[in-house]
């Protein structure tokens, strides 16, 4: 299963995407599952693994992570 | 057709903007930032494609503080009503469209205050000008990068500078500039580049952009659906999403997109000296014919845009632009250009001017055609 982690809009997981590249961590842009009690509209990006990796890059970067998750729904 | 109505908005588009307008259209019709289906997907890829190349044609690090508005009016309204308030003052140059002057005049109903700039031959005394005009209150000084009307540029960097010198927040409008003067916002002191797609950048009509570069956000002017934390009853904080409410004219950014692709390819440069050189043998030309009366001093690149207004002695503007048409069907703009502050300081308040604008498609023909159509009338 995809590990995930949400962002703040479609622009912010392209961007982050984009980081992540050159960074060599692959990911995909992707609607993500909606926060439990919360059923807010998200994007963000399903990666296979580096996870935590990929959040300190991003958080390095100024990419505000509203959310992540080890293989399933945040 | 021969067209120079260039400043009002660039014709013809190159083909592949054309092309690919048509194609967003025909192939990728989804609403972007929406939905999560492919083609949703491909849009919004498409709409990050063109806000990446409009950062990246500015300098913006950012490709988030590109927003997509309508227009540059659009993008100038932003910022002017989302950053001042009730006690402000504002100071705008004696240049500006009304893009800038209707929203700041409208804030004097709420308490706000504005001085005009007087905008003169020197830099220099631009500057001490706009020096002069800084009060306590100051809170956000908004100018053109170049007179609409007559070319005129200003030291837009320059007087960015000094206004933060005095912590004042800075916009400028490049409606007429963008794709013809370099703008490099990563070592700038402007904090807002408002620009038009349609004009300089070749894109479609319909099509403009605000570069944010600063921490500081202006309120909203519209709220709505953004396609983001939609359950949240208030606007998001963040770029572009707090500006970008509603659905965006995709296919018009897609096509913005490749209008800056185009004018790199070309370069801007190249643009500005080709259409300098055109705007100068039209001033040589006009310069010589008696009955011709221009306003400027010869345009050279580092002073001016490529922009001719003109009148005939005994004709009044929009007569002249109408012989012009209908005779020689060459286009032309008339009147006041929506700048009645710029034709004030140039004393054509009451009769107008007709302006007369080349672009990168403009050939030596069209010149020729202008200047002796001019010369005939």
């Amino acid at each position: 299963m995809d590990n995930l982690i949400r962002l703040s809009s479609v622009t912010q997981a392209m961007r982050a995407r984009d980081i992540l590249k050159a960074s060599g961590i692959n990911s995909r842009v992707s609607r993500i599952p909606a926060q439990k009690g919360r059923g807010s509209c998200s994007y963000g990006l399903k990666i296979d693994n580096r996870l935590p990796e990929a959040v300190e890059i991003l958080r390095r970067n100024g990419i505000k992570v509203s959310g992540r998750a080890l293989g399933g729904s945040i | 057709m021969i067209y120079f109505d260039n400043g009002a908005t660039t014709f013809p588009k190159p083909r592949s903007v054309i092309g690919k307008t048509m194609d967003a259209l025909r192939y990728f019709g989804a609403n972007p930032g929406r939905g999560g289906h492919r083609m949703a997907m491909k849009a919004s890829e498409m709409l990050y494609e063109a806000r990446e190349k409009t950062a990246r044609f500015f300098s913006l690090s950012d490709p988030s503080g590109v927003v997509f508005t309508l227009n540059c009016t659009t993008a100038l309204n932003i910022v002017i009503k989302g950053l001042v308030k009730s006690g402000d003052h504002i100071i705008i140059s004696s240049l500006e469209h009304n893009a800038v002057l209707r929203p700041v005049e409208k804030l004097k109903k709420i308490g706000v205050s504005y001085s005009i700039a007087k905008v003169c031959d020197n830099d220099d005394d631009t500057l001490a000008v706009f020096r002069d005009c800084v009060r306590e209150n100051t809170r956000l000084a908004v100018f053109t990068c170049a007179s609409n009307v007559f070319g005129t540029r200003l030291p837009f960097g320059r007087i960015a500078a000094l206004c933060h010198q005095y912590g004042i927040k800075t916009c400028v409008d490049a409606a007429q500039g963008a794709g013809l003067i370099p703008f490099d916002l990563s070592d700038s002191s402007v904090d807002y580049l408002c620009v038009a797609g349609h004009k300089g950048l070749y894109g479609p009509m319909g099509t403009g952009a605000l570069l944010v570069n600063c921490d500081t956000l202006p309120d909203s002017l519209v709220e709505g659906g953004t396609g983001s934390n939609s359950a949240d009853y208030s606007q998001p904080d963040f770029l572009p999403d707090r500006f970008e409410s509603g659905t965006a004219n995709f296919a018009g950014i897609v096509g913005l997109g490749e209008g800056i692709d185009f004018v790199n390819r070309m370069g801007t440069k190249y643009i500005l000296e080709k259409e300098i050189k055109e705007a100068q043998r039209i001033y040589d030309s006009f310069s010589q014919m008696k009955n011709v009366i221009l306003y400027t001093d010869f345009p050279t690149s580092s002073r001016f845009t490529p922009v001719i207004s003109f009148n005939i002695r005994g004709r009044n503007c929009e007569e002249v632009a109408e012989l012009l048409s209908e005779r020689y069907n060459i286009a032309v703009r008339s009147g006041l250009h929506c700048a009645p502050l710029a034709h004030k300081s140039m004393g054509t308040l009451d009769i107008g001017t007709v302006r007369a604008v080349p672009s990168a498609f403009t050939t030596k023909n069209d010149i020729n055609s202008l200047i002796y159509a001019v010369n005939n009338l």
